[in-house]
């Protein structure tokens, strides 16, 4: 058994572990309910924006636009979305793995990175992948530039036939205990339900469909990202949250387990001291005795 | 007559600006300001920055800045898609000020890596939100 002292010191420093476990929880759930807040205001526009593909669908075949291009896909673009941060669980561990997974699958493919956050820089960034973009750091409320700038990354690409298809990979957020690494094709872009709705094929243009698709691809893509990114962040903190909650917990059970054998110890010192007094004592009466 | 009033939703990348039912609104159209009305035909437009008026009840009116994105509308509903879309009392006028004078001294000087149209439009910009702001 451990000496006193020292097991005093093991609950010492197991209760400040605690304790910073315990605050990186508390700002991971103020944290993740900032960012499902995000997420929720982040919806109405992503719906919208789905709604006029829709509706402009039908006239989409005839517009012959780079970015809904097909070609043969030798080379894939993988944009990759992780934390910059780690202690969030098997978070980052999921998502690129996810990824990397993907990437073995398509391993007679080039593959190139457009990595988002410093987590998959480091994975990858040790193998020999070719990386085109690395993001480090996006901003706690993701800004619109930031947005155009990753999504620019890899359209102009795009559009020079540097690269045939692009795939997003991000942590989709469902609930706190759910999340899930899921993947999307960003280019080209399909057309979403071609179903076409009655009478959307006489929508007035204004200045004309194709200056309209124009305006609308680039930013039908920077929604999507965007998405991907509040979702994320969403999972990031939600992980984070969980983990540190476990730790904390787990710095408490150690903390019984250590004051129990403390206690222990105190009471076998105890007990050893009033034997060596007793036993001199008897011994000392013995001695007279005789 | 029917209620005179048609629903409109107006949306930016980070939130939903507002969502209710008015009588009228303007906006600026990439070919020009136009305006609508309940049961306008089936009509998509891209805008440009510019003032985007809306008409709640008659004589009651809001105005706000915009930059840019789609307006649709299928007769009944009309959502707009801005890239921003800000209040006169939401707008950072220093900051406005400040993206002005840039914008102008930049195409002023015309540097040879100056991006003409992205000045051009960030000048737009920055006018737009002072005059929904009612500055200079």
């Amino acid at each position: 058994m451990l000496g006193m002292r020292e097991i005093r010191r093991r609950i010492r420093s197991v209760n400040s572990i605690q304790q910073i476990t315990q605050a990186m929880q508390m700002v991971a759930v103020s944290r993740l309910k900032r960012a499902k807040e995000r997420l929720r205001s982040a919806r109405p526009y992503a719906e919208k924006i789905q709604e006029l593909m829709e509706s402009l669908a039908p006239s989409l075949p005839q517009i012959e636009h780079p970015l809904v291009a097909k070609r043969e896909p030798l080379r894939i673009a993988v944009v990759l979305v992780t934390s910059d941060k780690g202690l969030s669980g098997a978070f980052n561990a999921n998502i690129i793995q996810y990824a990397h997974r993907f990437i073995e699958e398509h391993s007679d493919k080039e593959i190139k990175l457009f990595l988002v956050g410093k987590k998959g820089y480091d994975f990858f960034g040790r193998r020999s992948y070719p990386i085109e973009y690395y993001l480090p750091q996006v901003s706690r409320d993701i800004s619109p530039q930031e947005v155009k700038e990753i999504s620019n990354s890899f359209v102009q690409g795009f559009e020079k036939g540097l690269h045939d298809e692009v795939y997003l990979f991000y942590t989709q957020f469902r609930t706190v205990m759910n999340t899930i690494p899921t993947q999307t094709k960003l280019l080209p872009i399909e057309s979403p339900g071609a179903e076409s709705q009655q009478g959307a094929a006489e929508l007035i243009y204004e200045p004309s469909a194709e200056e309209i698709m124009n305006e609308l691809l680039p930013r039908y893509i920077e929604a999507q990202i965007y998405k991907g990114l509040v979702e994320s962040s969403a999972s990031e903190h939600a992980s984070r949250m969980i983990s540190m909650k476990n730790a904390t917990d787990n710095a408490e059970e150690m903390i019984r387990t250590l004051t129990l054998s403390y206690n222990k110890a105190r009471q076998a010192s105890i007990t050893k001291e009033i034997i060596e007094v007793t036993t001199a004592s008897e011994a000392l009466k013995y001695a007279r005795e005789s | 007559m029917d209620e005179p009033q048609f629903c409109l939703e107006v949306v930016t990348l980070k939130k939903l600006i507002f969502s209710g039912l008015v009588e009228g609104l303007t906006a600026p159209g990439s070919v020009g300001y136009f305006g609508i009305l309940k049961g306008h035909t089936p009509f998509v437009s891209s805008l440009q920055s510019g003032i985007f008026t809306l008409t709640v009840t008659r004589g009651e009116r809001e105005t706000m800045a915009i930059s840019g994105g789609f307006l649709l509308t299928d007769g009944n509903k009309v959502i707009v898609l801005a890239d921003s879309a800000e209040a006169p009392d939401e707008i950072d006028l220093k900051r406005a000020r400040a993206s002005r004078d840039r914008a102008q001294r930049r195409i002023r000087e015309s540097p040879p890596d100056l991006d003409v149209p992205r000045a051009k439009a960030s000048l737009a910009r920055a006018l737009t939100r002072l005059k929904a702001a009612g500055a200079s």
